[in-house]
């Protein structure tokens, strides 16, 4: 038999409100309100999904989160979403879903064949089987592709997904999780203490167990209880669609709300869904609790169900799941689901494990279920739906006892009631221990985690007035902690509520039977399974998680963790205590990945840093290139066949012989100010600051407490007190943060103060013989030799489109030319580079880029990050004449331990082919001729063209000894990554204009 | 650092937004306007440990109100807005006057030895937020809560949108959100890529 639309009933459906949908591309008719497991079942979908491992037939299982069989793809192409578990997916006009995993359909799927050979996969299968099996590792590595071909669920989409993500911060006084009963009556207490209330929801509607219920809460309809909760929490914020997936240290909630999931065709600009960080000052987990399955045989099968589930689609989306059904259970709850069902005209048989004669079991009998106590269900019959029960007296108390006789009974669909496990992973994330409760038969959290309090089922108060009670004491006990208002809860009821006792029941297993009985359906983990991992030694419960697979990935132990740690304690001779339990970790419920990304991807995966000049040298034609988030100008493109190869080597000879300007904004700069500011400096710099005259600059370098080399930059000083520090591009922010830690850490007593200041300066650098004839035209003030002589400083105005602006200028040099770096407040920059192009071009020249200026550096033999990467020391980087001898400084004394001053360290130095037309690369390992292994002696830091050089290949690195120890000797660039070794000089890194003639001209 | 003035203020051109080239104000449905806005002068204002209350003098005279402003607040008065952004530091904001963009900018104040002064106007660029939902966007760009009964008017933080420092002040109903320049457009385009979906919710 298959499911259908009842005639009347359903509180969650609107009948006048039809929605299309396809099923395998095959048009279907819901209601507005309905689950796609809803929808389906209505429609008479018996099978819906196929199994992990051996792709046995599964229909839908349960009506939320715990549901273990009808996982589904849904949408097509980029926006394909494998494994959504069909109750949790809210239907809407338009959607498309699809089986999976099954081949060609779920109804009809060639892999069912892996069932026939089901015996020859058990927990192990894969291990036993491929590993060690040919040669080893190697060998399982290439079954390995053809099992996971073979296994999993479904595939996602191949392109990336296109939709956009949220990431919201959220803050709140009380964050409630679950809008059920006890959630519900707690967020109302919490508003009715004037505390700011958010309440999160997984479903896409509010009221949890209450959209299902038919009876009375408090006296009165529970769908009128629900409107007036509502109704009083329109002051807090309620998010349907809204999963609490993980809680995490200082309270912090991950939720992920569904927002555009339900609307087919969303506008681009929305999100498909939200991560919501929540900071809350108290939580209330009102998470409900996850009715569980016991083991039989086949309960697999389509058909089979908890028997809450039942209740759900029945009273909430007025679908009944078969016509003759079997409600087997071990507690009291499963009997609200038989008088729904047989409300609904469902023929409906109760098998309680437990003695009849309590007033549940008189309840249903006065209604019509016929209810038989003592007996269980020992396996299904059917295959692809179920056609029969078969039934069993149960064994009698005491140990030893055997099942009785079994005879079979009629049935379309079976309910299952094992008992209820409290929802605390979330409780659990934070640290907090399940404790066994036996009572209760289910693991509860009796110390919660601080700020944290479970309200409700999540508490094991199960009947409804205890839940309700329990959650308003803990909403009386947030808002006293809140607010220092009130006293606190001054009791609590105790856990339980059920009339008469649940009664264990983790598996039916008739002596002599070989049953198919299933502890974790999704994943095809049996009994037998459990029972085999046991007897192979995993006694351990996480051992046997995964060995077995049981309770991974989205179902996370949900439906039969419990149960499969019972039978494993059985096994094993054990207690359930004793046998422990695994640990919950986020998320509880699975979350898209690009969720987490939130709106960094493609365009925003990084934010990007532009100098003042970035828009000018983008329409000059520039490429830029990205050094950790800034975007520098990298060579500049003049034509389609343009390449940088060429580019950077034009550049630089016209710099050589021209002029050129350049980008140089991107260099850090730390304003040093203060009475002690040079003394500040001079400790901080291995060489001295303190008299540095007003008006000039000075080349310096910061050495770690190591005595390796930190960085270097040029400082300015400006005034008395007004230094002006630069550093290297990539060590701006590390630098400034050092110089804070200095000050605040060992020398509170200077009075300096240093502030980041990189953003509020445009640089330009002017390089090249013309660089003078070029720039002083454009100022109001001197920049001759006499004036501006080299490493000083002039104050002056630019002249520029619409005005005058101020500059101030440095007489330094990167690239060994006479050079002029032009610093003008930001804001300016971008006149200034218009008004210093032209200027170039007219004398021959051009605006270069990153390439060149890299070029130019290594001609020079002028370090860079490249070079002093943590492993340096000041006369590896043949910058050891510049340290003083007359003051300490940072790093002074750890420099000069032994290893630090071996003669044979390797030392700065020019590398060139041996050979003509020769290349090596960045990274080439510089050995000895005789010995091209191993660590070698050395290695290239930087490779140019070098104009300098007659074009020659060039590169920059270190050597063992330095280029005197090289002297008449040459040794090998290896580049064991191509198969490349070229034979090359060592030469001195200070070659070109050695006397410094050209830059001080 | 001293100021490198032009020799002729009134010859300076305008100087050029890292915002140049978007359009600002951009409105987001009814709710929510994001916009560039332009401050005539940034200047930090850092006190020595021990003249914390000298400092302080000087700032809220500079800035024209009664008091500096305490950690994480801010004030306005004739003189400019004063916001406290560090337990040493204030950053003392002086607006462009209202339709008359070349007014001229008051002298920076002296601290004397009670600290040093720094001239920020260009390090910083300025986005305002108005509009109801502007609590809404900051919520989807940055780890605080801007509701106006957590942060209301004169509040000032500093935080991260996107991985970038920005400093909040909640100004006017609204939000100046004080970005480095060179973050500036990418700050700007990430916040417009977020509010696009408050122009669909409406």
């Amino acid at each position: 038999m298959t499911g259908f639309r009842l005639a009347s009933g359903g509180a969650g459906i609107i009948r006048d409100r039809p929605l299309r949908f396809t099923w395998d591309g095959e048009a279907r008719r819901g209601l507005a309100g309905d689950s796609l497991a809803s929808a389906l079942m209505a429609c008479g979908e018996r099978v819906v999904a196929r199994s992990f491992k051996y792709h046995r037939p599964r229909g839908i299982t349960a009506a939320g989160p715990e549901e273990s069989g009808a996982l589904v793809a849904l949408g097509e192409g980029a926006r394909r979403e494998p494994n959504a578990k069909a109750p949790c997916v809210e239907l809407y006009d338009g959607l498309a879903a699809f089986g999976q995993n099954a081949w060609p359909n779920v109804r009809f799927d060639l892999g069912q064949v892996n069932d026939l050979f089901g015996r020859f996969f058990a927990a192990g299968f894969y291990y036993k089987t491929f590993m060690g099996f040919g040669s080893g590792t190697g060998q399982w590595m290439r079954f390995e592709k053809l099992i996971r071909r073979a296994a999993g669920m479904g595939r996602v989409g191949g392109p990336p997904d296109p939709d956009a993500y949220d990431c919201v911060h959220d803050f709140c006084d009380v964050l409630v999780i679950g809008s059920g009963p006890a959630g519900l009556a707690a967020a109302e207490a919490c508003v009715a203490a004037g505390l700011d209330v958010m309440v999160a929801e997984q479903d896409f509607a509010l009221g949890g167990s209450l959209l299902a219920s038919t009876g009375a809460v408090e006296g009165r309809p529970a769908r009128d209880w629900l409107a007036a909760r509502l109704e009083a929490l329109r002051p807090a914020r309620l998010l349907p669609r809204t999963t609490a997936f993980g809680l995490y240290d200082a309270n912090v909630v991950g939720l992920y709300e569904k927002v555009a999931d339900r609307l087919g065709a969303p506008h681009p600009a929305l999100p498909r869904g939200r991560i919501r960080i929540v900071r809350p000052g108290r939580v209330i987990l009102a998470s409900g609790a996850l009715e569980r399955l016991f083991a039989f045989g086949d309960n697999d099968r389509p058909g089979c169900m908890l028997a809450h589930a039942a209740r759900v689609y029945v009273n909430r989306f007025a679908v009944a799941p078969g016509k003759r059904a079997v409600v087997a259970a071990n507690n009291d709850a499963a009997y609200a689901s038989a008088l729904a069902l047989q409300a609904a005209g469902v023929e409906t048989t109760v098998l309680d494990i437990r003695p009849g004669g309590h007033a549940a079991a008189e309840d249903a009998a006065g209604a019509g279920v016929s209810v038989r106590s003592g007996v269980a269900p020992v396996r299904v019959r059917g295959r692809s739906s179920v056609t029969g029960v078969e039934i069993a007296p149960a064994p009698g108390e005491g140990a030893g006892g055997e099942w009785g006789k079994i005879e079979r009974i009629p049935a379309d669909f079976t309910a299952v009631s094992g008992g209820w496990s409290p929802a605390i992973h979330l409780a659990c994330h934070r640290g907090a221990r399940p404790v066994w409760d036996p009572a209760q038969c289910c693991f509860v959290v009796d110390e919660p985690p601080e700020g944290v309090a479970l309200a409700g089922a999540a508490a094991a108060r199960f009947s409804l007035d205890r839940c309700l009670d329990h959650a308003r004491a803990a909403a009386e006990d947030a808002a006293h902690a809140l607010t220092g208002r009130g006293r606190g809860a001054a009791s609590r009821p105790a856990p339980g509520g059920w009339q008469t006792p649940i009664r264990p029941l983790w598996e039916v297993a008739p002596k002599g039977r070989k049953l198919k009985s299933f502890v974790d359906p999704q994943h095809d983990v049996t009994a037998d399974d459990v029972r085999l991992a046991a007897r192979e030694g995993y006694s351990s419960v996480e051992h046997m998680k995964r060995y077995t697979t049981l309770g991974m990935a989205t179902d996370q132990g949900k439906t039969g963790g419990v149960t499969g740690l019972a039978i494993l304690a059985g096994a094993l001779g054990r207690s359930i205590p004793e046998t422990g339990v695994t640990t919950f970790r986020p998320p509880y419920a699975p979350v898209p990945i690009a969720a987490f990304a939130g709106r960094a991807r493609g365009a925003h995966w990084l934010p990007a840093r532009r100098t003042p000049f970035h828009e000018e040298q983008e329409r000059a034609g520039f490429r830029f290139l990205d050094v950790g988030l800034w975007k520098r100008a990298w060579w500049r493109k003049i034509g389609p066949d343009d390449a940088l190869e060429r580019a950077y080597v034009r550049e630089a000879e016209r710099v050589r012989n021209r002029v050129g300007m350049v980008d140089v904004s991107t260099l850090g700069k730390i304003a040093v100010q203060g009475p002690d500011a040079g003394e500040f400096l001079n400790r901080v710099f291995v060489n001295g600051f303190a008299k540095l005259p007003v008006g000039k600059c000075r080349y310096g370098v910061m050495l770690r407490d190591d005595g390796i080399v930190f960085d270097d930059g040029v400082t300015w000083r400006l005034g008395a007190e007004d230094f002006l520090t630069t550093t290297t591009t990539a060590h701006a922010a590390e630098a400034t943060a050092w110089l804070e830690t200095l000050l605040q850490s060992r020398w509170p007593d200077l009075r300096v103060h240093v502030s980041a200041c990189t953003d509020q300066w445009a640089g330009v650098a002017v390089a090249g013989p013309m660089a003078r004839e070029v720039l002083q035209p454009l100022l109001t003030g001197d920049v001759s030799d006499a004036n501006l002589p080299f490493m000083g400083i002039l104050r002056t105005g630019a002249t520029v489109a619409g005005g005058t602006i101020p500059t101030v200028i440095a007489r330094i040099s990167f690239s060994g030319e006479l050079a002029f770096e032009v610093m003008t407040p930001a804001g300016w920059g971008p006149a200034l580079w218009r008004a210093l192009s032209p200027a170039v071009a007219a004398a021959g020249g051009a605006a270069y880029g990153a390439e060149a200026l890299g070029a130019l550096r290594i001609e020079k033999g002028h370090v860079t990050g490249a070079e002093l990467d943590g492993r340096t020391t000041l006369e590896d980087a043949g910058l050891g004449g510049m340290a003083s001898s007359k003051k300490p400084f940072i790093g002074n004394v750890l420099r000069k331990r032994p290893d630090l001053t071996r003669g044979d360290r390797p030392r700065l130095a020019h590398f060139e082919p041996v050979t003509e037309g020769e290349r090596f690369s960045i990274g080439a390992i510089l050995c000895r001729n005789d010995a091209v292994s191993g660590h070698g002696v050395g290695w290239i830091t930087g490779v140019t063209e070098a104009p300098a050089f007659g074009n020659r290949w060039l590169g920059i690195g270190f050597i063992a000894g330095g280029p005197e120890a090289w002297e008449g000797e040459t040794a090998t660039a290896a580049d064991p990554m191509r198969g490349r070794n070229v034979a090359v000089r060592v030469l001195s890194a200070h070659r070109w204009d050695p006397e410094g003639k050209r830059m001080h001209g | 650092m001293a100021d490198p003035r032009a020799p002729n203020s009134a010859s300076v051109p305008e100087p050029e937004s890292p915002l140049a080239g978007e359009e600002t104000p951009r409105a987001f449905g009814p709710d929510l306007v994001l916009a560039e806005r332009r401050v005539a002068s940034i200047r930090q204002l850092a006190a020595w440990p021990d003249r914390l209350g000298d400092a302080a003098a000087i700032a809220a005279a500079a800035a024209g109100v009664d008091a500096a402003p305490g950690p994480l607040r801010a004030a306005e008065g004739a003189g400019g807005r004063l916001l406290r952004v560090e337990p040493l530091k204030w950053l003392l904001v002086v607006a462009r006057a209202e339709g008359a963009p070349d007014a001229p900018v008051p002298d920076p104040p002296d601290l004397g030895d009670a600290g040093v002064g720094l001239d920020l106007s260009h390090a910083w660029a300025a986005i305002r937020l108005d509009g109801a939902r502007a609590p809404d966007l900051t919520a989807r760009a940055m780890p605080l809560d801007l509701r106006a009964r957590a942060f209301p008017g004169g509040s000032v933080a500093t935080s991260a949108i996107h991985g970038v420092a920005v400093t909040v002040d909640a100004r006017g109903g609204g939000f100046d959100l004080y970005c480095p320049r060179s973050f500036a457009l990418s700050v700007w385009q990430h916040l417009c890529a977020i509010a696009a979906q408050f122009a669909v919710e409406t």
